[in-house]
């Protein structure tokens, strides 16, 4: 039967099984994690322990199938690497704590698609002040196509396209990045210029 | 702070402490010094002025606290100064106080800052400023 590690006002637990997490009386505020999980996880996107928040008895049933379903995947999940297995709580708690982060123009969007704010995805970095630095100061022709890159991850960010959006940011910072090396490498080459100048 | 990150910012630290002593000291401007400075690889293969040219005497008349001469070398470098400061700022209160970085986050601002970086560019070739 599949092992559970819950966190539930500030407390962990686990591993437990489903019926020792029916006891606990839990909450939509509960994370969950169990193997084969990249990161807890709010404990209403796990169908089968969602179930339990109501209350209801109901789905003893239901659960039992599913257990029988996992039996095959019983080895990986011994729960004797107890400690190193559970992902730190550290990111998920800090999560919650600060939804003003997140931009409310952004966010209208996804509330009418019913999304709660603190899974409001956030924007990939834009690399913005980063690209005006190199433009003005360092090689500037990858410093503007920074910039545009910029403004296409923050357009694809707001049209909903997270994956374009983080693409163009990391485009944007290896502009950046081309832009710094450039400058590095006409310093001393500007310099031998004029030295092999003065030579001749 | 890591240990690492103490490192790396106090190296920063020194990096730009020591460029500022020397963009105060040394004239990039003046003949017998500008051989020294690193030139600018787009002016250097084009001809054209770029928007990141004449910053470094800029900042030599900067540090001087002479605004007029800095402008006069590159004003857009003037210019993207408060912005810079505008965008720090912004990104300290943003928790509290988000709308001033989603005023200057929104694309409609990213592409105002493109335009005129552009323009400027263009300007500056065309007028020889």
């Amino acid at each position: 039967m599949r092992q559970y590690w819950i966190n539930f006002k500030g407390n962990q637990q686990g591993p437990m099984s489903i019926d020792q997490l029916a006891q606990l009386g839990l909450d939509e505020s509960a994370y969950v994690w169990h193997s084969g999980l990249p990161d807890w996880v709010k404990i209403t996107s796990v169908p089968e322990l969602s179930m339990l928040l109501s209350g209801n008895a109901q789905p003893t049933e239901q659960h039992h199938e599913t257990a029988s379903e996992e039996v095959p995947e019983l080895p990986e999940q011994e729960p004797e690497t107890t400690g190193e297995d559970v992902p730190s709580l550290d990111n998920v708690v800090e999560e919650p704590a600060h939804p003003q982060q997140v931009a409310p123009v952004q966010y209208q969007q996804y509330q009418q698609q019913g999304v709660p704010l603190e899974e409001v995805p956030k924007c990939p970095p834009t690399n913005l002040v980063w690209s005006i630095i190199a433009t003005v100061l360092c090689c500037s022709i990858p410093g503007i196509v920074g910039i545009v890159f910029a403004f296409l991850t923050k357009k694809y960010y707001r049209e909903g396209n997270l994956d374009k959006a983080q693409r163009m940011s990391d485009y944007g910072a290896w502009a950046v990045i081309l832009s710094i090396m450039l400058g590095l490498i006409s310093m001393p080459l500007s310099c031998a210029m004029n030295i092999f100048k003065m030579a001749m | 702070m890591t240990t690492k990150r103490i490192v790396l910012t106090t190296l920063v630290a020194l990096i730009v402490l020591l460029a500022v002593l020397v963009y105060f000291v040394l004239d990039p401007s003046s003949p017998a010094m500008s051989k020294y400075f690193p030139k600018c690889p787009v002016y250097w293969f084009t001809g054209l002025k770029c928007p990141g040219c004449g910053s470094q005497r800029a900042i030599h008349e900067l540090l001087h606290g002479n605004l007029a001469g800095a402008m006069h070398y590159n004003a857009l470098l003037m210019a993207a100064i408060p912005v810079l400061v505008l965008y720090l700022i912004a990104d300290v209160i943003k928790r509290r106080y988000p709308t001033l970085d989603n005023v200057l986050n929104h694309p409609a601002t990213i592409i105002t800052i493109l335009t005129v970086v552009v323009a400027w560019t263009i300007a500056r070739n065309i007028w020889g400023f």
